[in-house]
């Protein structure tokens, strides 16, 4: 994105509930990795039961990033408190940022950047690590019930599985980037969730019934010490399963086509169509090697197409990083990835030679999709 | 995921103008409406926003809206603007609020140079040479036609949060009252008429502070004061779309009752709250279609019919949930083969296990099976 003027006002909007030291923390890496020339900071205290509120007072006067300050007398809960933050934001952007989220070093830019390029883009969502340094969540999925299943929970972060931006259908709004109008238009989150739990999959959703997806920023790492802003875990769980109640009865008719996949063996079939349910066409593109950007072969991958290179030869891993770096996905051995995601494909792109020689593979794996010879 | 837009190189441009840079509902009422129809219906038209100082003052209340600055006033600045627009709408009466008023808004930030602002405020007025000019309705007020920018479930869960906020009843609705400081002598009129029931009082930016904060002392316990402070535009639509009623001298907050089917009644002097029947909403809607149709003609090309925002969201549900009953049959599909495969092979392996073994162990497991059942 280009510096100077025509970049965005960000308003970072935070809501606290105590938790003083983590809310410090926060604060002090927000400011260290982030230009204030551009970003504004809205803070609600959500009447803190500690000294948050002092610590806020000092904070504020001498905060690198402008910074308001409102003190609720009472809790808000965090979709209220956010919708307060959002009400007395004055950017275009909005980032809701948990009080327990450490932004990395260059995070505002990429977070940005999908938004200003792309309207069918809702909200960008960062990778989350956790403290001991592994994956927290790339993404999260929504199974039928309304259950939510970090992908990626406990995965090393550094796996090239996670390391390419996609479409997802929801996640942890401990960092999310959205447009004030969006949010706005979308009547924020719903307050009827109360303190916490759910109002951000809720959100998700009404983008999604709006033709709005969401952006997994896989370059960003947040680090989420999860549930230090929260209290202790058995009243998470009584809130949270609540919450699930209210999230099913709202977007019934958005779970019907989902389905379970914690309860089941967990197969790569299953797995992959859950990550993917949310794009409509997958298209394999099966090749000797890597190619270049630019390739004809490989179609432009979008928030309603996933691409896959599946190639044999990992020769190229310049290549595969620039592509991934363009939101394809690229694994190894075509043969093992078409067997193993049964069902997955709705075209297959390959060598006449390969298609020849796989006719069996392709009618027993893959039998929906359509073949295209590769020129 | 690659970010491309397309290349828009000779996209032509309506400008929006008005003072959508203050915090009045009338302003941003009329240009979150003015937006939507206009946008509705000339998707080939790029639809920019003007006001004296627009985004370079941001204020909370227009953030999701980009405005851009007309000052500084400058020649070379209005030729520019008439080069790059077709037409313009004047967007409200920027005359109505008052040019003490308005410099005093403005006043005191920044970015505003005080001898821009008399200048900004006429060219906003009057655009002189930016093509075809227009003017949004005066009456019936657009407001009538909020329910298409804020749809009634959108409202009842910006009420939640309002509730949230103690600013809503947490069990059943409220009458909203709003009015601004020259009505004070019509309080006591008005505490007399409310009652018993629960009331809140919707703040305004500027000028409002005397008539909410002692209507709010008066009315007691039962009033909740939404101070325009901390509440968006949104909060106070679902407001009034939620509303008992609506009390106001506000033809903006009047519309939006009668866009919402509330009932609605103003304050006369000496103190009389005179209700009103909702006007007829079929024949005052065709009357703002017709008159956003003749603004959106200003700039050549085809005027579109607009679809109403349930049936974009309609097909666009239906596009998702196909793409979803797809992914989940080829799901459920390929649970189905994969059993049918493990079941063959399973079978398979206890044929062949049954053939590799000789005819006496065959003799030995059918005594056995016959000793188990005895």
């Amino acid at each position: 994105m280009s510096a100077g003027r025509d970049r965005p006002l960000v308003s970072v909007c935070m809501v606290a509930h105590g938790a003083h030291d983590w809310v410090a923390r926060t604060l002090d890496a927000l400011t260290a990795h982030t230009d204030p020339a551009h970003c504004e900071l809205v803070v609600i205290d959500s009447a803190s039961p500690d000294d948050t509120a002092s610590l806020l007072r000092e904070y504020a006067p001498t905060s690198p990033i402008p910074m308001r300050v409102h003190y609720s007398e009472h809790n808000l809960g965090f979709a209220a408190g956010n919708n307060l933050a959002a009400n007395l934001a004055r950017g275009s952007m909005l980032c809701l940022l948990n009080t327990d989220a450490l932004v990395p070093a260059g995070w505002l830019d990429p977070m940005v950047a999908p938004l200003v390029a792309d309207d069918a883009i809702g909200a960008t969502v960062p990778l989350f690590v956790g403290l001991d340094g592994r994956l927290q969540e790339a993404g999260t999925n929504v199974e039928a019930d309304g259950r939510v299943e970090a992908f990626g929970i406990r995965a090393d972060p550094d796996d090239v599985e996670w390391s390419w931006p996609r479409r997802i259908a929801t996640g942890s709004a401990a960092c999310w980037m959205t447009r004030t109008a969006t949010f706005r238009a979308l009547g924020g989150f719903d307050a009827g969730y109360g303190l916490a739990y759910y109002e951000d999959v809720d959100l998700a959703f009404e983008m999604a019934r709006r033709g709005l997806r969401l952006e997994l920023v896989p370059s960003v790492r947040v680090v989420h010490a999860q549930g230090a802003s929260s209290p202790s875990n058995a009243a998470a769980e009584v809130r949270r399963d609540a919450n699930q109640a209210r999230f099913v009865a709202r977007q019934a008719a958005m779970l019907t086509h989902r389905w379970h996949t914690r309860d089941l063996p967990n197969e790569p079939h299953r797995s992959m169509a859950a990550r993917d349910v949310d794009v409509p066409t997958r298209v394999l593109v099966i090749v000797d090697e890597i190619p270049a950007l630019g390739d004809r072969r490989v179609p432009t991958p979008s928030a309603d197409t996933r691409v896959t290179i599946a190639s044999a030869n990992d020769a190229r891993p310049a290549a595969a990083q620039s592509w991934r770096a363009l939101g394809v996905e690229v694994v190894g051995d075509p043969v093992s990835t078409a067997r193993a995601r049964l069902f997955q494909y709705d075209e297959v792109v390959a060598p006449a030679v390969w298609l020849d020689a796989h006719t069996e593979l392709l009618a027993d794996a893959q039998p929906q999709a359509s073949l295209t010879v590769a020129v | 995921m690659t970010h491309v837009k397309t290349a828009e190189p000779t996209r032509r441009s309506l400008g929006l103008w008005g003072c959508f840079d203050v915090d009045t509902l009338d302003d941003q009422i009329r240009v979150r409406v003015g937006v939507h129809e206009l946008s509705a219906r000339r998707p080939d038209l790029a639809i920019r926003l003007f006001a004296p100082f627009g985004s370079s003052r941001p204020i909370a209340v227009a953030a999701d809206l980009a405005v851009e600055a007309i000052a500084p006033v400058t020649g070379a600045r209005v030729r520019a603007l008439a080069q790059e627009l077709d037409a313009v709408v004047i967007v409200g009466d920027p005359a109505q609020h008052g040019a003490d008023w308005l410099r005093t808004a403005y006043a005191g930030h920044p970015e505003v140079d005080p001898r821009d602002i008399d200048a900004a405020i006429a060219l906003c007025a009057a655009p002189g040479e930016c093509g075809p000019v227009g003017h949004d309705a005066v009456a019936p007020h657009p407001a009538l036609l909020a329910r298409r920018v804020w749809p009634f479930g959108v409202c009842e869960q910006r009420r939640e949060f309002l509730r949230a906020m103690h600013w809503w009843p947490q069990h059943g609705a409220a009458v909203v009252v709003s009015g601004h400081d020259g009505e004070c002598d019509r309080i006591d009129a008005l505490v007399a008429a409310l009652g018993d029931v629960d009331v809140t009082v919707l703040g305004a930016a500027h000028g409002d502070d005397v008539f909410s904060t002692r209507l709010t002392e008066r009315v007691g316990p039962r009033a909740r004061h939404m101070p325009a402070s901390l509440s968006s535009i949104d909060d106070r639509v679902a407001a009034v779309a939620g509303a008992h009623a609506v009390i106001s001298s506000d033809p903006c907050a009047l519309a939006l009752a009668d866009a919402f089917g509330r009932p609605r009644g103003a304050v006369h002097a000496p103190g009389s709250v005179v209700s009103s029947a909702p006007d007829e909403f079929g024949a005052d809607e065709a009357t703002l279609d017709a008159h956003y149709d003749s603004l959106a003609a200003l700039v050549p090309g085809d005027v579109v019919p607009a679809l109403a925002a349930p049936e974009v969201l309609a097909l666009r549900a239906a596009l998702d949930a196909r793409a979803l009953r797809t992914a989940h049959e080829r799901v459920v599909l390929a649970d189905y083969v994969r059993a049918v495969r493990n079941n063959t092979a399973a079978e398979l392996a206890a044929v062949r296990a049954e053939l590799a073994r000789t005819p006496v162990q065959r003799l030995r497991a059918i005594v056995r099976r016959g000793r188990r059942r005895q």
